[in-house]
């Protein structure tokens, strides 16, 4: 016999304990005998665990979604060991970077023959000779102290004395525009002669007032002219 | 508005929300404090933010009194001591299950019985589910069910519920008769 509407709702009152003592007995005497109305008392009992099962399965699969779905930011320990590859690339590529710059600043840094030239030359003007490195030879000698020299012209000794000669023939003479200093136009012509820039370089040395290097801008002009 | 009302508010934005906000956190935090690996906290973080919804829509939990991170990570350090408790039991060789042990048989006919009334609720789909679940799982009252669902009024919705489960009894019935329901052999 189908259990009609009323059935169902009188089994969901027993359950809820909504009914009277005499209704509650009824339905249990009926699920005794009724195996119809048992099974749904049964399914009753279960449906909380049912309906929390279903849900879960279905919030379970909408995570799964996400999850698949996002793109999501690095962000644990294995990306960061698949990351262990490329950093340790990058550190290669770093110290390869920097071994280039050493080797191509030694093959720039290389004394020509002009240079070489200048250094003799320079040599024999300075009093006390100093000793240097082998080819860096070409130093600048200054009565000026670091207190009170111009942060534009300390880069431009600077890179003068590391060997960056065209850059500080650059900064140097930059500096001569701006100051009218006489030193930093002499140390832009060295350096231009160290770089082989002749031209500029006898401007800058011709156009100085040097008062201490006169004799060497001499040599150093007749030896650039030759 | 506290998260705890916000999951039961609109629960599929809730935790979308939630899920992306906190789990690469979550994931990150698990690698580096318990070495889990990835695949393994993906699991832990899914199974605690269902269990988290669990405790909210089950009412377990009504007061926000911690923040949603807090309550969160909480559960999630739970299941993480649950997954290695698993991950160190030695299975044990089991041997074939005697017929007669009674427990575990009742405990497959409840799991297989289980299965057939969720398989009947899915084919039943809304409004009906929803309404069995606010009123069976969350355990709404029948104005909060008529206000949440835009019915006219209470007995609207006992009506609706009654029709529900008189579908639900008869997608079970025919389950049965279409012999998929027996229980025992």
């Amino acid at each position: 016999m189908a259990l009609s509407e009323y059935d169902i709702e009188q089994l969901d009152r027993y359950l809820e304990g909504t009914l009277t003592a005499e209704q509650s007995q009824a339905i249990a005497d009926r699920i005794a005998i009724d195996q119809e109305y048992r099974q749904l008392h049964d399914d009753l009992l279960l449906l909380p665990e049912a309906l929390l099962s279903t849900d879960i399965e279905e919030r379970h699969q909408l995570l799964r979604d996400i999850e698949d779905q996002t793109k999501w930011p690095s962000e644990d320990r294995n990306k960061k060991t698949k990351n262990t590859i490329p950093r340790l690339n990058r550190i290669v590529s770093i110290a390869a970077a920097v071994l280039l710059l050493i080797a191509a600043g030694w093959w720039w840094q290389r004394p020509t023959d002009l240079q070489k030239d200048i250094a003799t030359l320079y040599q024999k003007y300075e009093t006390p000779p100093v000793a240097r490195p082998e080819w860096i030879v070409i130093t600048r000698s200054t009565e000026k102290t670091m207190d009170n020299i111009d942060p534009e012209l300390i880069r431009g000794y600077n890179l003068y004395e590391v060997g960056l000669y065209a850059e500080a023939a650059e900064a140097l003479e930059e500096y001569y525009e701006k100051t009218d200093d006489q030193e930093a136009l002499y140390y832009a012509g060295i350096s231009y002669a160290a770089t082989g820039d002749i031209n500029k370089a006898k401007e800058c040395l011709n156009m100085t007032t040097h008062p201490k290097e006169g004799e060497f801008i001499n040599e150093l002009l007749k030896k650039i002219k030759e | 508005m506290d998260w705890i009302t916000q999951i039961k508010n609109n629960e599929e934005v809730a935790l979308t929300n939630l899920y992306k906000e906190y789990r690469t956190p979550a994931i990150k935090w698990m690698g580096s404090k318990y070495d889990i690996n990835k695949e393994d906290a993906v699991e832990i973080f899914q199974q605690s933010v269902l269990a988290l919804y669990t405790k909210v829509i089950q009412q377990k939990v009504v007061h926000a009194n911690s923040s949603l991170k807090s309550y969160l990570y909480g559960i999630i350090k739970n299941k993480i001591h649950e997954y290695r408790r698993q991950k160190t039991t030695v299975p044990i060789t089991t041997e074939p299950l005697s017929i007669a042990n009674t427990d575990t048989n009742t405990e497959h006919d409840h799991s297989k019985r289980i299965t057939v009334v969720k398989n009947q609720l899915q084919s039943m789909g809304d409004p009906c589910r929803r309404l069995l679940k606010y009123f069976y799982l969350q355990q709404y009252t029948i104005e909060e069910i008529s206000q949440i669902m835009g019915y006219k009024n209470k007995d609207t919705v006992k009506t609706k519920k009654y029709k529900c489960l008189k579908r639900l009894q008869s997608l079970l019935t025919d389950h049965k008769t279409i012999g998929h329901g027996t229980i025992r052999i």
